[in-house]
């Protein structure tokens, strides 16, 4: 049986690999991948008593099929491992390198 | 007939020649039918497929402007609040855009592109509107959701222009 925290390590490595596609999704603070046939999303809720991260994995017609919810007190090395791929997923998928790169251009130029 | 015996060879010879010439040239009208036949054969294989492709495409702008119908009932179901019957409407398009992808293995990554982002935010919008009714909580925030299903519907009209327009 597969453990879904081995997922979220290769998904962490492939990431920093720059191979995955991340994308915004209509919730600001979600970000999705499609992988083949599935689909993972990336969610972080902040509320005022803390904060949970939570990786979603659907099929290629968006079913889900299985999850994970990860708070600090919970569980703390998965929470901080997505919290990372969460941060770099966001990055990815926002284009925020790029963005960034271009901003010190253009002040470069001013 | 002593001149016919002394030359046998020579004879022998000739109609060896004579029989490799009529071998050839049996040989070439076979080769030139068997390649006629080869050509037809692809001609109508290429036919069929082109038939083929060409159903798929009319059966892939049928469900990309049914996708779109069902979104747009999807956004007047948000617009009156009715949540609950909403959630019934959100499988039916995602399974619909997984098999158009899966139709059309060969799109161009920017038409890929649509389907997936289509698919990542009927899933993501689907789940923050089941959370919202399951938890009765945050459901007046979902309005937001009609900009993004607009976008949707404008995708998803992109997506059957540009493969009706393959069919030209």
């Amino acid at each position: 049986m597969v453990d879904v925290k081995e997922i979220i390590a290769k998904l962490l490595e492939k990431t920093n690999e720059n191979k995955i596609n991340w994308r915004p999704t209509p919730t600001s603070s979600t970000f999705a991948a499609v992988i083949g046939d599935w689909s993972v999303s990336l969610a972080v809720s902040v509320n005022v008593r803390e904060s949970s991260m939570s990786l979603r994995i659907h099929d290629g017609t968006g079913q889900f099929l299985e999850g994970l919810n990860a708070t600090q007190a919970s569980d703390p090395a998965t929470f901080r491992q997505l919290r990372e791929l969460h941060q770099k997923a966001k990055r990815n998928a926002l284009g925020i390198d790029v963005q960034l790169e271009g901003l010190l251009a253009e002040l470069e130029r001013v | 007939m002593v001149y016919g015996l002394d030359n046998w060879g020579n004879w022998v010879g000739v109609a060896g020649l004579v029989i490799t010439i009529i071998g050839a040239v049996i040989s070439y009208f076979a080769f030139r039918r068997a390649g006629k036949a080869r050509e037809a054969a692809e001609a109508a294989e290429a036919a069929s497929d082109e038939t083929r492709s060409a159903i798929t495409r009319s059966l892939t702008t049928v469900d990309l402007e049914r996708a779109v119908a069902l979104v747009q009932r999807l956004k007047e179901l948000h617009r009156s609040n009715r949540w609950e019957i909403s959630l019934e409407h959100y499988q039916p398009i995602r399974v619909m855009l997984a098999e158009i992808r899966s139709r059309h293995p060969h799109l161009t990554p920017e038409l890929r592109q649509i389907l997936d982002d289509a698919i990542l935010n009927v899933t993501e919008i689907e789940n923050v509107v089941t959370t919202a009714v399951t938890e009765n909580k945050g459901l007046d925030r979902l309005r937001g959701f009609d900009s993004i299903l607009n976008a949707l519907q404008s995708q998803l009209e992109i997506l059957s222009s540009s493969i009706r327009s393959q069919e030209g």
